[in-house]
């Protein structure tokens, strides 16, 4: 077992390495002079000072001294300063990704409690309306780009009817007044209080629960209400539209997967023994369908910071995925850098949480 | 010659047998007259419309639908209908082309890396396991400011989009790789490589067909998405190009064509590609023909489940007459079981 971790942690590690070096030839390879950014406000014709910011900055040095320069840095966590916003890299992306999260995280939990559920309904009973319907509408929302589905109803419910707003994450004018220590307390009050009770009741619920429900309330006692409920109504349409083809593809998996373990041994054990039908489904069905699900659920954990690209462009929405796409549209690659990284490392991190996870739920999966 | 041409004929007859398989499949049908239309389309669009994309007509812009346009003009006066049918080009162009790209780098190391020894499997697995865990859509983002033309484009794609399809043909590879018939060839003497291209391959031809028709579907959506967040290629139109230009003047003047146009463009040409996609797995995969075909041979299920019993050699009588109590008259031994 030690030694699949072990392993698992290398191949992470290079994975890393790979962005690490990506990060670094590619904005060689895609700026005729890499230095570009360095070169704010200094004239076209200003060769003597230009050379002089080139020779401050190391890019007259060798490549593979630039490289272990990189490495360098990279390591002591220093980005450097984005040239677009004038502000350093570090501080530019923790402001933006609580925005992508507000999208993602709850239009996650809403996709995965609907998608289960539904996809329990038609999992249980196959070839009826429900199961039909799941089938079909699967087939239909691969084929429709969920980036078209946003415009239409923009179109639809922003500007043909005005009932929700159709940029932005608040109000124009407004901004989000939010009490960072008080948030800090709460969370840390509330986090403390469900390892408590985890220790005193041994039950692993109480983390499940605890943890979710100090956040909301630590989120619910630093922000104002107000705040909450317009942040709450320009995020309606983004994330009524992501959850669409969200629950569709939980449900669509959950289905399967129910389908393919009514198959197994024993299902027939449980039924020859006797149990009645609903505990069969509920108890010995339905808990192994949901297996499949933590893997899926632990990859797109990995999208969570990142947003969606697309719907934050047609919304404004200030998050991570329209920030990388100015900051490559702004050649501002020292942004880009730290970004893909921060993906990659997230990603990687979740992979290893799901394996993990995976693990603890079903102890058939042994040593690779 | 005569015998150059023989092969030439009978390869047409094998590909219009295909043809005429594909279209006679329920699905298949309503996949091939959709992309039928949209390839149409994209081929004769200089003859199927009296505009071109560089009509500018100012004072004609921003028109509601009408005769003249049948899906109103742009900000410059631009038929949209136009920019749609040209639009086609490009979305084919890139969706097929990678498709075919990414099926065939796929299927190529996918097949090595199951059959090639132990080297190749490492380092082909490694990839794949980077290639899994990277996270492509931030990757593609960056990438594509190397450069901004469509072939990038394709390369981009296959050069991040292989690993699935290798991944699913080196399993099913390895579920082949030891039956008898690659055991023969090999010790008839036949090369890896005679083996990998004459028999692996054909054994999963059905699998990559239908991935090549699903993918292509895929990456017309993926490329739309990108041209619509504005990595596409600047000097061809594309139907994200289209939208993108929509969602800047089209919802304030209400023009609901322009907007809705370009989408349901997609959807045709995806689901076409997908009906297709699905309509292939079923033809060639023969675990999943339908049982009407026992049917239309004239043999009833029954009568060709003795025809199989008494071609096995290798069991005894014993052992054939319990398989026949199994599969042939299993209903009834139920029934003589309980009572």
């Amino acid at each position: 077992m030690k030694g699949y971790y072990l392993k698992k942690v290398l191949s992470s590690l290079f994975v890393l390495f790979i962005i690490i070096t990506l990060n670094f030839f590619l904005p060689r390879m895609i700026f005729s002079d890499p230095a570009q950014p360095y070169y704010a406000g200094v004239p076209e014709d200003a060769l003597a000072l230009r050379e002089q910011i080139r020779e401050a900055n190391g890019f007259n040095d060798p490549l593979i001294v630039q490289y272990l320069k990189y490495l360098g840095r990279v390591f002591t966590l220093d980005f450097g300063e984005s040239h677009y916003y004038k502000d350093s890299v570090w501080k530019v992306m923790f402001s933006r990704i609580p925005w992508s999260m507000v999208l993602t995280v709850s239009s996650m939990l809403i996709s995965i409690t609907f998608g289960i559920l539904y996809g329990a309904v038609a999992g249980k009973r196959r070839e009826h309306a429900a199961d039909k319907v799941l089938l079909w509408l699967s087939g239909v929302t691969t084929a429709i780009p969920s980036f078209w589905l946003a415009l239409v109803s923009v179109m639809l419910f922003a500007f043909t009817y005005k009932i929700f707003p159709y940029r932005g994450a608040m109000t124009a004018g407004y901004t989000l007044s939010m009490n960072g220590s008080l948030f800090l307390i709460v969370l840390a009050v509330g986090v403390v209080l469900s390892v408590v009770l985890k220790l005193l009741s041994k039950k692993n619920l109480c983390i499940f629960i605890g943890v979710p429900v100090s956040l909301t309330a630590a989120l619910f006692a630093s922000v104002p209400l107000a705040d909450i409920v317009d942040v709450a109504y320009h995020a309606a349409l983004p994330v009524m539209i992501s959850v669409f083809s969200g629950i569709i593809s939980y449900a669509l998996l959950v289905r399967n997967s129910m389908i393919a373990v009514t198959g197994e041994d024993y299902i027939l054990t449980a039924r020859a023994k006797g149990l009645p039908a609903q505990v069969v489904l509920y108890k010995h069905t339905f808990r192994n369908a949901l297996l499949p699900l933590i893997t899926n659920v632990g990859m797109s954990m990995a999208g969570l910071m990142g947003g969606s690209v697309l719907m934050e462009k047609i919304f404004s929405w200030p998050g991570m995925g329209q920030l990388l796409l100015d900051a490559c549209n702004n050649g501002d690659y020292l942004l880009s850098q730290a970004i893909l990284l921060l993906f990659a490392v997230i990603t990687v991190v979740c992979n290893f949480i799901t394996d993990l996870v995976y693990h603890k739920f079903d102890p058939r999966v042994k040593e690779v | 010659m005569k015998k150059v041409f023989g092969y030439i004929l009978s390869a047409l007859r094998a590909i219009g047998k295909f043809l005429w398989k594909i279209i006679t499949h329920p699905k298949g049908r309503v996949g091939v007259i959709l992309v039928g239309i949209v390839v149409l389309a994209a081929v004769f669009a200089p003859y199927l419309t009296p505009y071109q994309l560089d009509d500018y007509d100012i004072a004609g812009g921003l028109a509601k639908p009408s005769a003249e346009h049948l899906l109103g003009t742009d900000k410059n006066g631009i038929d949209i209908l136009t920019q749609i049918l040209y639009g086609a080009r490009i979305s084919l162009i890139i969706g097929v082309t990678t498709g075919l790209c990414v099926t065939l780098l796929g299927a190529t190391l996918g097949i090595v890396s199951a059959y090639f020894g132990k080297v190749s499997a490492a380092v082909i697995l490694n990839i794949i396991n980077v290639l899994l865990v990277i996270p492509t859509t931030p990757l593609m983002m960056i990438m594509s400011n190397l450069s901004s033309s469509y072939v990038m484009m394709i390369a981009i794609f296959t050069l991040i989009g292989w690993c699935g399809t290798a991944r699913m043909v080196r399993a099913q590879v390895l579920s082949i790789m030891n039956m008898n018939y690659i055991r023969a060839a090999e010790l008839s003497g036949g090369s890896k490589t005679y083996i990998m291209f004459r028999h692996i391959m054909p054994s999963v031809s059905h699998l990559l067909i239908m991935n090549c028709a699903l993918s292509c579907a895929g990456f017309m959506i993926a490329e739309a998405g990108l041209s619509f967040i504005g990595l596409g290629d600047p000097s061809v139109m594309s139907w994200g190009k289209i939208l993108v230009a929509a969602q800047e003047s089209a919802f304030t003047s209400g023009l609901w064509a322009w907007v809705l146009a370009p989408g349901v463009a997609i959807f045709i040409t995806v689901f076409g590609f997908m009906q297709i996609g699905y309509a292939l797995e079923e033809i060639m995969n023969p675990r999943m023909k339908r049982k009407k075909d026992v049917k239309r041979q004239g043999i009833a299920p029954e009568a060709a489940a003795e025809a199989v019993f008494a071609e096995m050699t290798d069991i005894s009588e014993d052992e054939a007459l319990a398989l026949k109590q199994e599969y042939v008259t299993g209903g009834r031994s139920h029934e003589c079981a309980r009572n």
